[in-house]
């Protein structure tokens, strides 16, 4: 994480034009992770879920029982791709591979949107498969910049990125997160998906204010929310996807909310899956809380 | 320092314990930088081994917890992951234990390692189109030599010398797993999936070599050649229609064409 305060990032950085237009895609409402424990109850159940968000990762394979699923999923609900293999920081160049499975995956199951993370997975053709923090530098900045844009004319739409839960910064940063994020977004025109429990996590493990992290991201780039449950060991906090959502969490999702209105929000659950029906339970409470603040969306 | 150094210092940290990165780690607050890396350096290997354990369950049912996670964390630093989806983080391991100095010291867990990796390969292979059974009758028996096949791409061999397979069956099933047993002839296993199950049985010696031969491209006029080696001339047919038979019943033929 950044160091003390400095000049903030649009101080120093050019300032190309903010598309006329708000950029953002038309809201989804509430949605959850598909994971393949609750395959059998959302189809036989129908629950209320407005859209699923799926591991893109997952059905990146030839064929078989996931890619059947998939398309019967589809035929119900609004599809969103989430993955986390595109290493977006990495000084490695563009896995072009992976990029042309994204596509064609994407070619298959017209998802509203593709968002991945704002991290790096590994160099020199190893990949540590975990969302590691990058550096809050100028070079960093640039490299990705230009990253996403080659991203983005390869896919032909804007990217969406997420914010990780991180349990280091590094000493060279030159601005906070918000700021990288922020000029981010608006430097390479794509979007943002504000993960309200790794803002919890990260501003707990570096010691920052979470609220001047939601001040700091313009609304306008923000097309996702995400939440989820955390392990605090106390001196660390540690980003788990296996509990339920912590009231911290919903108390910053509430201010979230208000600063950026009913964005499409999704439970995130990756271990220890509660039934289906606690999940939705959970997703009632959200939606329930973005009803509060639907007018707050452009 | 460049994005690069950085990139490669923290990288090696997380791969061996390489200690350059720690003064480049921002300090304060509640925990220090070595507790910090340490987060990323556990969670490195526990994800890929809660996917190897999750691949490989016959291999941990028969190393037992101790051994295996010992095997698993040789391998994992021999050979980091380098493929995109962490899905794939297996593919070496049979390898990896058939050439290890230790490892190789048990060469059933090589042998398990392989069976189990051809079972996650078979579960998302390409899907395929299916020749009924009943198609075949159609073909005029003089073009019978002709036939030309192409095979689910799900189906696979592989070449067992101990009961390794009987033994994940019998973890699939909830049994106790039988005793560890040699044979004195390897045997080939088939491995297929059929709506959306995976498959496995052992076959006999000239199924194994038809079935080889169909695979790498062989017509059934071939495939009777390749009988000859095991039965007489005048049941050489009939035991290829019978095989031919079962092949397509079990849906493993996706194609069948006349060839020159």
């Amino acid at each position: 994480m950044p160091g003390p305060a400095r000049a903030s990032a649009a101080d120093r950085l050019p300032a190309p034009a903010l598309p006329a237009a708000d950029p953002r895609l038309p809201a989804l409402g509430c949605g959850l992770g598909l994971r393949v424990e609750h395959y059998r109850a959302i189809l036989e159940q129908a629950p209320p879920v407005d859209w699923l968000e799926i591991l893109s990762e997952n059905y990146l394979v030839p064929g078989g029982r996931p890619l059947y699923y998939l398309e019967q999923f589809r035929a119900r609900y609004p599809l969103v791709m989430h993955g986390v293999s595109l290493s977006i920081g990495s000084v490695e160049p563009l896995n072009r591979a992976y990029l042309g499975e994204l596509k064609a995956l994407a070619a298959r199951i017209e998802p509203a949107w593709i968002s991945d993370h704002l991290c790096w997975t590994g160099v020199d053709g190893i990949n540590l498969h975990d969302l590691l923090p990058l550096p809050y530098t100028e070079e960093a900045l640039a490299h990705v910049v230009a990253r996403v844009g080659a991203v983005q004319d390869l896919l032909g739409r804007r990217l969406v990125l997420e914010n990780v839960s991180s349990y280091i910064g590094y000493t060279c940063a030159q601005m906070t997160e918000w700021e990288f994020l922020d000029e981010l977004a608006r430097r390479a025109d794509c979007l943002l998906l504000l993960d309200v429990n790794n803002v919890y996590v990260s501003a707990r493990n570096h010691g920052f204010d979470p609220l001047h992290f939601l001040h700091g991201i313009d609304p306008r780039r923000v097309q996702q929310l995400h939440i989820a449950g955390h392990d605090d060991e106390g001196d660390l906090v540690i980003d788990t996807h296996d509990a339920a959502v912590r009231a911290e969490v919903w108390d910053l999702l509430a201010a979230t909310y208000q600063r950026f209105g009913a964005v499409s929000t999704l439970i995130e659950r990756d271990d220890k899956l509660p039934p289906l029906a606690t999940l939705v339970d959970e997703l009632d409470h959200a939606r329930s809380m973005a009803a509060r603040y639907a007018s707050l969306r452009a | 320092m460049s994005l690069a150094q950085l990139q490669r210092r923290l990288q090696a940290h997380v791969l061996s314990g390489a200690p350059a990165i720690i003064d480049d780690i921002a300090r304060g607050g509640t925990a220090d930088p070595g507790r910090r890396l340490a987060v990323y350096s556990h969670a490195y290997r526990a994800r890929l081994e809660d996917v190897l354990l999750r691949d490989f369950p016959g291999l941990a049912a028969l190393a037992g917890d101790t051994e295996c996670a010992r095997l698993l964390a040789d391998y994992i630093a021999a050979e980091p992951s380098t493929h995109f989806n962490i899905r794939w983080c297996g593919r070496g391991l049979a390898q990896f234990l058939a050439g290890d100095l230790r490892w190789s010291a048990q060469p059933a867990y090589a042998q398990m390692a392989a069976f189990e990796w051809a079972l996650t390969l078979a579960f998302d292979a390409a899907d395929a189109g299916v020749v009924a059974a009943g198609f075949i009758a159609a073909i005029a028996p003089a073009d019978w030599p002709r036939m030309q096949f192409s095979l689910q791409p799900a189906l696979q061999q592989v070449l067992l010398s101990c009961n390794v397979a009987e033994q994940r069956r019998a973890l699939d099933g909830g049994q106790v797993l039988p005793l560890l047993s040699w044979t004195a002839t390897p045997t080939t296993y088939v491995i297929w999936r059929r709506d959306f199950r995976v498959y496995h049985r052992a076959l006999a010696a000239d199924e194994a070599q038809a079935l080889a031969a169909v695979m790498h491209g062989a017509s059934f006029g071939t495939l009777c050649a390749q009988l000859a080696a095991f039965h007489a001339e005048d049941a050489i047919a009939a035991r290829a229609v019978a095989l031919l038979q079962v092949w397509l019943a079990e849906h493993w033929v996706a194609t069948v064409a006349l060839g020159a």
